[in-house]
């Protein structure tokens, strides 16, 4: 490879390398979407942690994960996954819901 | 209906104040507003192409493409609002005048277009998932319609307010309003670093909560006007006052600018 093209290449090498220290021994917990309800709706995590959170939407229609507690919105297409890091966080309990379904999709994260 | 209006309100409200401030200050300065039709015709197509795409865009890098995508279109803003205020300054100083209105047209087009892709996306992947049937989407189209209503109203009004300003207060309120959207802007790239944990997400600095609540109509109306959020933390206020200072001095230029003229 030429240096200039290496050189050129050095910023998302640099991201990629942040991103898997950041991620490197991360506890990871995984919720489910299914008929716009999340399962489990009580997830416990660790204190003081960063936290790993899969959320696979099972459903064929899109979804937003969204906390105003947890500061967290992404949205989440139909039969596919996201990845989002929480945390590390006191301990309390931060509700989250679906915003595309929000009477039905709701789900608390308890810290302990 | 009542999640599709909410739906709808927060994402129009987000993209319509950027834009009544923008036709503001146009109107304030006697420049142009083709900008800001452009960037709303971009806008439009690019919620279209981000609606269309984001499932693939969110698999990038490990699954935080999505995080990335809104980072660069919120930091985008943040420059672009710089570069129209800088715009600004040059036209009343009546200085470069081709680079003034290259600043001024880009700067205005380029904001609304990134404001719109990112704010618009959600509306249709939202829609999207009512598939086609009418009976499922009436309830959708009226309570969107409302909600559309709503935030364009809002949106108005502030328009009208800057507008009936005296010159000399316009100018001043021109240049913050942007501002403060902009800082605004930056604090919340920042939150989506923390969520694709890119960033180490610290301790809030403090917690606003029980005075007001983010998830309020006020919370909401202050968060799309002045970021407002209720659990800061060090990260997310320094970005903030940085692109405070870096806006607001470029905005300033235009007072001072004024003074030149005299």
């Amino acid at each position: 490879m030429k240096p200039k093209r290496a050189l050129r290449l050095a910023p998302f090498a640099a991201l990629m390398l942040l991103a898997s220290l950041a991620a490197a021994e991360v506890p990871t917990f995984t919720i489910e979407i299914r008929d716009h309800l999340f399962f489990p709706a009580r997830l416990t995590i660790p204190r003081q942690q960063k936290v790993k959170l899969i959320v696979i939407n099972r459903d064929d229609t899109p979804e937003e994960f969204e906390s105003y507690e947890l500061n967290r919105e992404k949205v989440i297409m139909g039969n596919r996954q996201a990845v989002l890091f929480i945390g590390p966080l006191a301990p309390g309990e931060y509700p989250f819901f679906g915003e595309f379904h929000p009477k039905t999709a709701l789900g608390t994260v308890v810290v302990d | 209906m009542l999640s599709a209006l909410i739906i709808v309100l927060r994402e129009v409200l987000e993209a319509g104040l950027i834009i009544s401030a923008l036709l503001a200050a146009s109107r304030v300065i006697g420049g142009d507003r083709r900008g800001i039709g452009v960037g709303a015709l971009l806008g439009f197509l690019g919620a279209l192409a981000n609606a269309r795409w984001l499932g693939t865009v969110s698999d990038w890098a490990d699954g935080i493409g999505q995080e990335l995508l809104n980072a660069g279109l919120l930091l985008a803003i943040v420059a672009l609002l710089t570069c129209y205020n800088i715009g600004v300054a040059l036209r009343i100083r009546g200085r470069r005048k081709q680079l003034a209105d290259a600043l001024l047209f880009w700067g205005a087009a380029g904001a609304v277009a990134c404001a719109g892709s990112r704010e618009c996306a959600e509306i249709f992947i939202y829609a999207s998932g009512f598939g086609t049937s009418f009976a499922a989407l009436t309830p959708v189209l009226i309570g969107g319609g409302i909600g559309l209503g709503i935030g364009a109203s809002i949106a108005a009004l502030l328009y009208y307010l800057l507008v009936y300003l005296r010159p000399a207060q316009a100018l001043l309120a021109t240049c913050l309003m942007p501002t403060l959207i902009a800082a605004g802007m930056a604090g919340q790239a920042i939150t989506y670093l923390f969520q694709a944990g890119l960033l180490n997400a610290e301790e809030p600095l403090w917690d606003t909560s029980a005075l007001l609540l983010e998830s309020s109509a006020t919370g909401q109306l202050l968060y799309a006007l002045l970021g407002y959020e209720a659990t800061p933390m060090p990260m997310q206020i320094t970005a903030y006052l940085a692109a405070l200072v870096l806006v607001g001095a470029t905005g300033l230029a235009r007072l001072s600018a004024r003074g030149d003229r005299r």
